[in-house]
């Protein structure tokens, strides 16, 4: 499925901008695109008990699955230099999007795509052994 | 770092903690063995919850048990499940604090099914060095 590469990267430099981000100073907004055409969108969200820290990609995908929505095309993630998820937020793509496309975003706007399976080997969940 | 180490040992253990595992919700047991570059084992199983986000893997119960032993230091880990399952990326994003090439040894209760490293595992991973700007 074609999609607007840098609407989609837009999206996610905008939902940085909501990033709450006072102990890491890390700020990170990302928008998912749904099969449907429908893009949801969250900010990292941080917490003084700092496992209580919510990911802005996690969050996207609460938003969307919350929603009723489980088909997912394309992931943008926005921060400072165009970083890769975390290993957490890696589970959560494994677990409903293992064939997603990603896109890195660097606070300029310049865009990296890659797809998942370049930031996660031998998953757990998706392909038992 | 590059250690010898004894991979059937590790696995061994691994599979002995994975007996130990409180799993009555998944069924799914796993155990792991981390290796200390001074030659220490720490064991760990996975301890489910009600609260599934509770619940902590075995990989992580061992590098806790390890860090608040005063120990950072890893060569290696040894991870047993049923189905040579790999380490989820909570674990993997855990393990690459503390060594982003440690050795990772996928076994079985049966025989050890293959060696990989974290980063093989966890490409271009998150780390450490991405919050140095503070």
């Amino acid at each position: 499925m074609d999609f607007d590469r840098h609407a989609l990267a837009q999206r996610a430099l905008d939902a940085r901008r909501n990033a709450y981000a006072p102990y890491s100073d890390y700020p990170v907004g990302s928008a998912l695109l749904t099969t449907s055409g429908a893009i949801y969108t969250a900010a990292s969200v941080e917490n003084a008990d700092y496992p209580a820290t919510i990911c802005a990609p996690n969050g996207a995908f609460l938003n969307a699955v919350s929603e009723g929505q489980r088909d997912f095309v394309a992931l943008a993630i926005a921060t400072r230099d165009g970083d890769p998820p975390c290993g957490i937020c890696r589970q959560v793509i494994t677990e409903f999007a293992p064939n997603l496309t990603i896109l890195l975003v660097n606070e300029s706007g310049t865009i990296e795509e890659l797809p998942f399976a370049a930031v996660m080997a031998r998953p757990f969940g998706t392909h038992p052994a | 770092m590059i250690a010898r180490y004894d991979a059937q040992q590790l696995a061994r253990l691994a599979v002995e903690a994975a007996q130990r595992a409180y799993v009555p919700y998944s069924g799914y047991h796993v155990g792991a063995a981390l290796l200390t570059a001074d030659g220490t084992i720490f064991t760990g199983c996975n301890i489910e919850n009600a609260a599934y986000p509770a619940i902590i893997c075995a990989e992580r119960t061992a590098i806790s048990k390890a860090v608040s032993a005063g120990q950072r230091d890893f060569v290696a880990i040894a991870v047993c499940t049923d189905n040579a399952g790999t380490p989820c990326g909570i674990c993997r994003q855990v393990i690459n604090e503390f060594n982003r090439t440690l050795s990772v040894i996928i076994t079985t209760p049966e025989q050890i099914a293959y060696e990989t490293t974290l980063d093989a595992l966890l490409p271009r991973a998150f780390g450490p060095e991405k919050l140095e700007h503070k």
